[in-house]
């Protein structure tokens, strides 16, 4: 086998050569990819714009020559959608906001209490998890309705706010704080709560922002609790909507689509507003030390 | 005119209205009353509906519940329109709570409700005029241990596992004749005949353009239809087993799978085809023959409204195909609302009389925006005479006399639904031979639902 010497080539070009094939193969892999999973969100959008009749055309047009927003004049149309709307941003919103809180504090206290039987109760909150949602669906709305809050914004938030994947991430991430910083605040007079808000939180944004992205596309997609606990048009969440408009008119794919494409605009800007918080977040727990 | 001349005139005239005014309104009941009602989506104009649009699923409900407010003052009708989509899990989760709605246009009669005495017997409230006018198979819908649960509204459903639809222009195109009325009949050999002089490739460039059907899988209606045409039924005679994969089912199956893959009458990639895609295809013209009743025609109506298809085309309805030993099929059912459990005594009385404005002769009629065809033979008789759909309905019609309940009467097999169109997709794409399939589909099913 030839060296790089008897080739008459220097060693350190080989290297540079061979890491720009290499980069370049994973590169158009990666690129691939990328388009692969851009490719429903792209059809989506072009289904969109396209004139109602040429949505069923054979073969497809990827490349619309016409373009047209009639199936998005027909979705505003729709009486309730700004209503719907309304709903959904209320629920996912304060979902978050609620969860954040409730899973940061727990969270805290799980990683940096020492009380008794901590770990059980961790566990026990953590294995909660292993529920299906559909097994839980009949007691919690069963609980609601013992509330009396069917068809109620209440209904439609409280039993999202204490989900126990919040808390087992942020007790994670909350765990690789130094204590030291804990400690400081103390010295320094700070009160738990002090602490809480003043040293805690702010070190844990990267935690708060995966957790809040999370949270929000979870519950601004959520179909069936929102189905099951309201019993009137005015209530119904922006999915539950899309749902009867889709049972309504199953082949207006047009129409479904623009329904699609103003669904997925609050997620795309809220992932846009953390997403530089993401990517440090989605290693929480992933280092020691 | 004296004084005393025009008080006599006032009481006579308040005489004739109050002798009027009880034919359109009931007395008041003694305190306020709320009556909840769900209903899937079903797109009826009300009466007075624009003909130039298409309704949503609330334009009735909602009309219904203003209508009936109207006729009764003191009560208060409210109404859900429940997406299908997680229709069962919401019924469900309210009956577990208590707080089911009074009334529900349940999805499928649910037997085990009436057993489990969630719903009210209804059997008094079924006037003898009732009785002699609603057809006996869509009482017997509701019918559970010798009494009645259900007010039946809709008689069958789409179509879809009882008729068929064409497409004349591609039967003139291939010179094909249409089979004759008054039923539109064909034996299972003229239509593969004419079947395969449906598919055929119209630009030349050697791939079929038009196939003469499709086969949905996923659709179990559609794909039990085929079963029956064979003779096979899903339960015996005493709906004690699941035979389905007698030799007549196995028949049944292999028959659609050659027609897929021997004949090449219908397009490959049957196993993962639903309904719509089924539509779709006959919509876009690929393929000569659909399947459904009226209804399906007035979806092409309403697409034209809405801008989903460019034109209306002319559809005409036929039976399935039939074998004459057997004779011809279509699938028995009956749709209708059910009343839960009332407490009080008053209230029940105005759930009732709900139930029953619902299912009224005028507002059953209201079916007709969707071309459905009612549960009251009355209603029927004159409903579509004269219109451009006459004759459709009546072939349509004609074929329900030859209904048969395709899932039984006594069971409910909701549990081995997902296992019979696992059933279809396995052999329609061929990972398994239609015997393999039902074999496993029967010993799957018997275990589910007779512990065998």
């Amino acid at each position: 086998m030839l060296t790089s010497a008897q080739a008459g080539v220097a060693p350190g070009r080989v290297r540079i050569r061979r890491v720009r094939v290499g980069e370049a193969i994973a590169i158009a892999i990666v690129a691939a990819l990328a388009i692969m999973s851009l490719m429903p969100l792209y059809w989506m959008v072009v289904t969109a714009i396209k004139q109602p009749t040429l949505v069923m055309k054979m073969p497809p047009e990827w490349f619309p020559r016409q373009l047209s927003l009639a199936n998005f004049r027909d979705l505003f149309a729709r009486r309730l959608l700004g209503r719907w709307t309304l709903n959904s941003a209320i629920v996912a919103t304060s979902v978050t906001v609620a969860q954040l809180f409730v899973a940061s504090l727990a969270g805290y206290a799980f990683a940096k209490k020492e009380f008794v039987g901590r770990n059980v109760l961790f566990w026990l909150y953590v294995g909660s998890m292993m529920i299906p949602g559909q097994v839980t669906l009949i007691p919690r709305y069963i609980l609601m309705a013992k509330f009396r809050f069917i068809n109620t914004y209440w209904g439609l938030i409280l039993p999202s706010i204490a989900a126990p994947f919040g808390v087992f991430l942020m007790k994670q991430f909350m765990q690789t704080l130094p204590g030291e910083i804990i400690d400081a605040g103390k010295i320094d007079g700070a009160s738990e709560f002090g602490i809480y808000t003043r040293l805690v939180l702010p070190l844990s944004k990267p935690a708060l922002a995966v957790l809040g992205i999370f949270t929000f596309v979870s519950e601004w997609n959520d179909f069936l609790w929102p189905l099951v606990i309201t019993n009137s048009s005015e209530m119904r969440t922006l999915q539950v909507g899309l749902a009867m408009l889709q049972e309504e008119v199953p082949m207006a794919f047009g129409l479904l689509m623009a329904g699609a494409t103003y669904a997925a605009i609050p997620i795309t800007i809220v992932f846009l507003a953390f997403q530089r918080y993401f990517l440090t977040g989605l290693t929480v727990g992933a280092l020691k030390g | 005119m004296s004084r005393r001349v025009l008080i006599a005139i006032g009481i006579v005239f308040m005489i004739a209205l109050g002798g009027y005014l009880p034919a359109v309104s009931v007395a008041a009941p003694a305190k306020p009353i709320t009556i909840t009602w769900w209903i899937n989506p079903w797109r009826i104009a009300p009466p007075g509906f624009p003909a130039d649009k298409a309704p949503t699923a609330e334009d009735f409900p909602k009309w219904a519940s203003d209508e009936f407010m109207r006729l009764n003052p003191g009560v208060t009708v409210k109404y859900e329109v429940v997406t299908n989509t997680g229709f069962d899990q919401k019924i469900a989760a309210a009956i577990l709570a208590g707080n089911p709605p009074d009334v529900l246009r349940p999805i499928g009669f649910k037997r085990e409700w009436a057993k489990q005495g969630l719903l009210e017997p209804i059997d008094d409230y079924f006037t003898a005029e009732d009785k002699q006018d609603f057809y006996q198979y869509a009482m017997d819908v509701g019918r559970v241990n010798g009494r009645y649960y259900l007010f039946p509204w809709n008689n069958s459903n789409n179509g879809m596992g009882s008729t068929f639809l064409i497409n004349p222009a591609i039967f003139k195109e291939c010179g094909v004749s249409i089979p004759p009325l008054p039923e539109r009949g064909w034996t299972v050999d003229e239509f593969m005949q004419i079947a395969q002089k449906l598919t055929f490739d119209r630009d030349g460039d050697g791939k079929t353009d038009v196939y003469a059907l499709s086969f949905p899988a996923k659709e179990l209606l559609v794909m039990m239809g085929w079963m029956h045409v064979f003779g096979a039924r899903l339960f015996n005679a005493d709906q004690t087993e699941v035979v389905l994969n007698s030799p007549e089912g196995v028949r049944a199956l292999q028959f659609i799978v050659d027609a897929i893959y021997k004949y090449n009458v219908a397009p490959e990639g049957a196993a993962g085809m639903g309904i719509y895609d089924s539509i779709n295809m006959f919509h876009q013209g690929k393929t000569a023959m659909g399947y459904g009743g009226p209804y399906e025609i007035g979806r092409i109506d309403r697409y034209v409204k809405e801008g989903q298809l460019k034109e209306a085309f002319p559809v005409h309805i036929t039976q399935y195909p039939h074998l004459p030993e057997i004779g011809p099929i279509a699938y028995h059912t009956s749709g209708g609302f059910v009343v839960f459990r009332q407490r009080d005594a008053e209230k029940k009385k105005v759930v009732m009389d709900f139930a029953r404005f619902l299912t009224s002769k005028d507002n059953m009629a209201l079916l007709k925006s969707l071309l459905y065809v009612t549960a009251r033979k009355s209603v029927n008789k004159g409903l579509y005479k004269g219109s451009t759909f006459e004759k459709e309905i009546d072939v349509y019609t004609r074929a329900l006399d030859y209904g048969i309940p395709y899932f039984g009467t006594d069971i409910t097999t909701d549990p081995i639904d997902k296992h019979l169109q696992a059933m279809f997709e396995a052999a329609l794409g061929r990972t398994k031979t239609p015997k393999q399939a039902l074999d496993d589909f029967a010993r799957e099913a018997n275990k589910i639902l007779f512990k065998k």
